[in-house]
């Protein structure tokens, strides 16, 4: 299965890359921003993007809306990785249609906890 | 009580009109009566006049002593503030630099800057180690130490999750350089409004202040510690 990670930080996507491959998910693409990650996955067929949310120009949120509103994406599951931690921003993403919502600083453990509970 | 008020007193209005009837009976008599209604009518007028006027003057004279009061009260007011914002023009005029090396808060800017970046390379550098660390344990355990292996894979995993701070500390100083760059606007706004610069900014907002992003409001960073929600709450929004 194909995983696409979005993050504008370098640093992020590798960590996050790092930990998928200790639980056996090597095949990982990389995005730094949702225009990029959008074009990957109207190329290319992911089981699940994990996203962070602040980003340039186009934010996680609506790079899940994106994925949401179009019929080929709507059933990627989607895992949003973020630092923005307020009830407000849970409840927005929640209505976008996120799977799983993980704030960081997070563990590895909570990492594969998340992946496990969203790919079933 | 005198005699005469007591028939004053005593006079009723039915015997005020046969008195009055009977000296109307002659034309010197209804003559009589109308001079003494005439002369009655201009007395009460003037008194009420007298009376009048009086009050006026009386209320002209206080009205204009506290109206003197309050004039003076407010000049004074007026007059402090317009000296406090003179004062203030020309200490904000004098914030100006010479050189823009002589900006402290562009000083700071940068500094906060090469925080980042110098950070950003430290981890990368952490990063590689505990990569190389991850590869040698699989070295490791390639040789039939499995335990050993998973011991120092676990450590490399804390220093690699341990990386993420450079994330978070970056968001935050990030943060701090956006609210320095919009003070110094502000502040070089408000120096070329004041110092009669040509070409100033004016009072709207300056330039790029505003995100353009539909989730903008949204976008607060990390939350300052205690004012955030946990894992474990989020998690139960979830269900």
């Amino acid at each position: 299965m194909k995983i696409l990670v979005v993050d504008d930080y370098a640093t992020m996507r590798r960590i996050v890359r790092n930990l998928l491959s200790q639980i056996g998910h090597l095949d990982v693409e990389e995005a730094g921003d949702g225009i990029v990650a959008l074009q990957k996955l109207r190329e290319t067929q992911f089981g699940l993007v994990i996203s962070d949310w602040n980003m340039e120009p186009m934010t996680g949120l609506q790079l899940l809306k994106e994925v949401r509103a179009d019929n080929k994406l709507s059933g990627t599951p989607f895992i949003m990785v973020t630092a923005e931690s307020k009830t407000e921003n849970v409840v927005a993403a929640k209505q976008a249609g996120v799977n799983n919502y993980i704030v960081k600083p997070f563990n590895a453990d909570t990492l594969k906890q998340k992946i496990a509970s969203v790919l079933g | 009580m005198t005699d005469s008020s007591a028939c004053e007193a005593a006079l009723s209005e039915n015997r005020f009109q046969e008195i009055a009837h009977e000296i109307g009976r002659t034309a010197e008599g209804r003559a009589f009566l109308r001079a003494l209604e005439l002369r009655s009518r201009v007395v009460g007028t003037d008194e009420v006049r007298a009376l009048v006027s009086g009050l006026r003057e009386l209320w002209q004279q206080r009205g204009a002593d506290a109206a003197d009061q309050r004039t003076g009260l407010v000049r004074r007011e007026l007059e402090e503030m317009s000296g406090a914002i003179l004062q203030m023009r020309r200490e904000i005029a004098a914030l100006r630099p010479e050189h823009a090396a002589d900006n402290r808060i562009l000083a700071a800017t940068g500094e906060l800057d090469a925080i980042v970046s110098a950070t950003e390379r430290a981890t990368s550098e952490i990063l590689n180690a505990a990569e190389r660390l991850l590869e040698q344990a699989g070295q490791v355990s390639a040789a039939g130490l499995g335990d050993l292996a998973a011991g120092i894979e676990a450590q490399a995993t804390e220093i690699l999750m341990a990386c993420s701070f450079q994330d978070i500390t970056g968001q935050r100083t990030t943060k701090v350089v956006n609210a320095l760059r919009y003070l110094e606007q502000r502040v070089n706004a408000m120096i070329q409004l004041w110092a009669d610069q040509p070409g100033g900014p004016g009072g709207g907002p300056p330039p790029g202040s505003a995100d353009p992003r539909p989730d903008a409001h949204l976008l607060n960073g990390p939350a300052p510690p205690g004012q955030g929600r946990s894992q474990s709450d989020i998690d139960a929004l979830f269900g």
